[in-house]
């Protein structure tokens, strides 16, 4: 009769309400004293009346249907009754901030077994920290780039960014040489590049050190991490689009439907804070790749820009290039009053 | 005390003051008030001295960020990472003549040329084998034709040493094609590749000195002075694998065509699909 509880509840607790089901009357008058009442138990081993129980039981059972209801079926296969499970344990986990090093690995563990059943792909997820003295940064030669765009795919492949949407995190704006005002910019060009008169302004996140959006998140899903990410959650995001609102850069984007990411083109290399697979109504943004920068790669826009235009680098290492570039070259940033402290800036050669 | 000795002074002064309640009162009141403002101002300089003290914590925190940054040097730079992982499959060279920069490593470059050495080919000078025409060697580097500075400026013994016809030419007198600086030096100094299976294998300088093809950035940092020297810093140039030391960087002629080194024009590899939404 209870067996449902079993499919839709983890199982350390099943062993539990198996033994005070089968063994003990069905509601003991007693509950076992010894035992420290917290979480379930604190509902589950109450003292109560039969009708009260089955009240209970049945509210449980319509809620439960409707977030999985293919698991309370007595027919359904394993496989589907661990997917359920699995989306059980995702539902009612915590805030990335206050996992500890087993619960990460654990909901690693949980989203890249949930996407194999989905799509048979084997993914390597990580979930590495910030390493220690490092601060990333960015510097971007508006005189070497000349709006080639393929910083942009690459991104888009990197990331696993929506297809549908044609979401894409990196804007190039082609502006007239002699005007810095990117209010008369043109970021739709296509045509041959570069044009006569014009030069070439790459924009994505800026990982301000002062970030206003993560002030604005009513419910702390972004943040700024000690390498100088700013993340997101995207399991704790509940798409208010507050933090759209609050950047000054028009850097974060908002996932309107289901991400669709052709399979064969899906990036399995990712990361819990970076490109892994998002889903419908998050926010999403530039991370510096996270999946590769904390393993000591260049982000992959750096990698496949082929003027040499980006440059990427730890802000402490006084012999990084993103140093000597600081050091050496007339740097600028976007709206340096707002007091936002982005880490990108520009230079000329 | 203050208050007592105040009313006894008030005291002593009674008649005067017993004429007048509302004097008394209004005295009473202000020398408290007095003591109110002794206080505070007592309260306020200890208070001044204490912001005082916090001051220059406070001028810190104003210093602009690109310049704190530049302050601040990590014992880990790159937080225990490397990049060697990825850059397997990339011979390196330690990049030479370099001063005031870390040691840095730019991916090796002779092993990519496809007829190296060059020597074996050109055992004869240029004008000897064109002679010979086809029948001797096949047409080679047909379609090379040099897009690099002006024709007054550079031709191919600028970079490629051909010591035979050199000698030759300036021996008999006539007239050397070579640039300026060359005519006026390097026909003295010009003494390497005397042995003919070894003609060709390398660059050289100005003066004559020979320059492995490995370390070209010296041939086109004699000129190009400006991008070499962004270039040994970091804002030139294309780093290999990732941002974690080593730092391994492309050559010039990694990203350029010595013969042609202007990157060419030609259609973005895709359009932007986001609203022309501006920044402002």
């Amino acid at each position: 009769m209870f067996s449902f509880l079993e499919k839709i509840l983890p199982k350390r607790r099943i062993k539990q309400s198996e033994a005070s089901l089968s063994m003990k009357p069905a509601f003991p008058d007693e509950p076992d004293s010894t035992q420290k009442t917290t979480g379930y138990e604190q509902v589950l081993n109450q003292k109560q009346s039969r009708r009260k129980a089955m009240g209970t039981i049945f509210k449980g059972l319509t809620a439960g249907t409707a977030l999985a209801s293919s698991s309370c079926s007595p027919f359904m296969d394993a496989e589907k009754r661990e997917e359920a499970e699995l989306q059980w344990d995702e539902y009612f986990k915590g805030h990335y901030k206050l996992m500890t090093d087993q619960e990460k690995e654990e909901t690693v563990q949980r989203l890249t077994r949930l996407h194999a059943m989905k799509t048979q792909q084997q993914l390597s997820m990580s979930y590495t920290p910030a390493k220690k003295g490092v601060l990333f940064g960015y510097a971007f030669n508006i005189s070497k780039c000349r709006g080639y765009m393929d910083c942009v795919n690459a991104c888009v492949k990197e990331n696993n960014q929506d297809r549908k949407s044609k979401m894409q995190y990196i804007k190039i704006f082609e502006n007239k040489k002699g005007s810095m005002g990117l209010e008369t910019a043109d970021s739709n060009y296509f045509h041959e590049v570069p044009a006569e008169g014009h030069f070439y302004m790459g924009t994505q996140c800026f990982q301000c050190e002062n970030p206003p959006c993560t002030k604005v998140c009513p419910v702390s899903a972004t943040w700024k991490e000690p390498d100088g990410i700013v993340v997101i959650d995207y399991d704790w995001c509940i798409g208010c689009r507050y933090c759209e609102a609050a950047c000054p850069y028009w850097a974060r984007r908002f996932n309107w439907g289901e991400p669709q990411v052709p399979q064969e083109e899906v990036n399995p290399n990712q990361h819990y804070l970076g490109n892994r697979m998002r889903k419908k109504g998050v926010m999403e943004k530039c991370t510096f790749c996270i999946q590769r920068t904390r393993t000591g790669k260049n982000p992959a826009c750096a990698e496949a820009c082929p003027t040499g235009a980006r440059i990427f680098g730890n802000l402490l290492d006084p012999n990084s290039e993103i140093r000597w570039v600081l050091a050496n070259k007339k740097v600028f940033r976007l709206k340096e009053e707002l007091g936002t402290e982005p880490k990108f800036w520009y230079f000329m050669d | 005390m203050t208050s007592i000795k105040n009313i006894n002074m008030i005291m002593t002064d009674c008649p005067a003051l017993l004429k007048n309640w509302m004097g008394y009162i209004i005295h009473i009141r202000a020398t408290k008030l007095m003591q109110v403002k002794f206080l505070s101002f007592g309260l306020l300089t200890v208070f001044l001295f204490a912001c005082d003290t916090q001051a220059p914590e406070e001028h810190v925190k104003h210093e602009p960020f690109t310049l704190l940054i530049q302050k601040k040097s990590s014992e880990t730079p790159s937080g225990g990472l490397t990049t060697e992982p990825y850059l397997r499959g990339i011979q390196r060279e330690q990049v030479q003549g370099i001063p005031d920069r870390s040691t840095f490593f730019l991916a090796e470059r002779v092993s990519k040329i496809t007829h190296y050495p060059c020597g074996e080919c050109h055992t004869r000078t240029v004008s000897e084998l064109k002679k010979l025409g086809n029948s001797y060697a096949p047409k080679a580097h047909w379609d090379i034709s040099l897009q690099h500075a002006s024709k007054d400026l550079m031709n191919c013994q600028t970079c490629h040493p051909n010591s035979r016809m050199n000698t030759l030419h300036s021996l008999q007198g006539a007239p050397i094609e070579f640039n300026h600086a060359y005519q006026l030096c390097g026909q003295c100094h010009f003494q390497q590749a005397r042995h003919p299976n070894s003609r060709m294998n390398t660059l050289h300088s100005l003066q004559g000195a020979p320059i492995e093809f490995n370390h070209a950035y010296q041939l086109c940092g004699q000129c190009h002075f400006q991008q070499a020297r962004d270039w040994s810093g970091g804002a030139h140039g294309k780093r290999l694998g990732g941002w974690a030391s080593p730092r391994v960087i492309k050559n010039c002629t990694g990203c350029h065509n010595a013969h042609n080194p202007r990157l060419e024009k030609r259609w973005p590899s895709r359009a932007s699909s986001l609203p022309n939404l501006t920044l402002e």
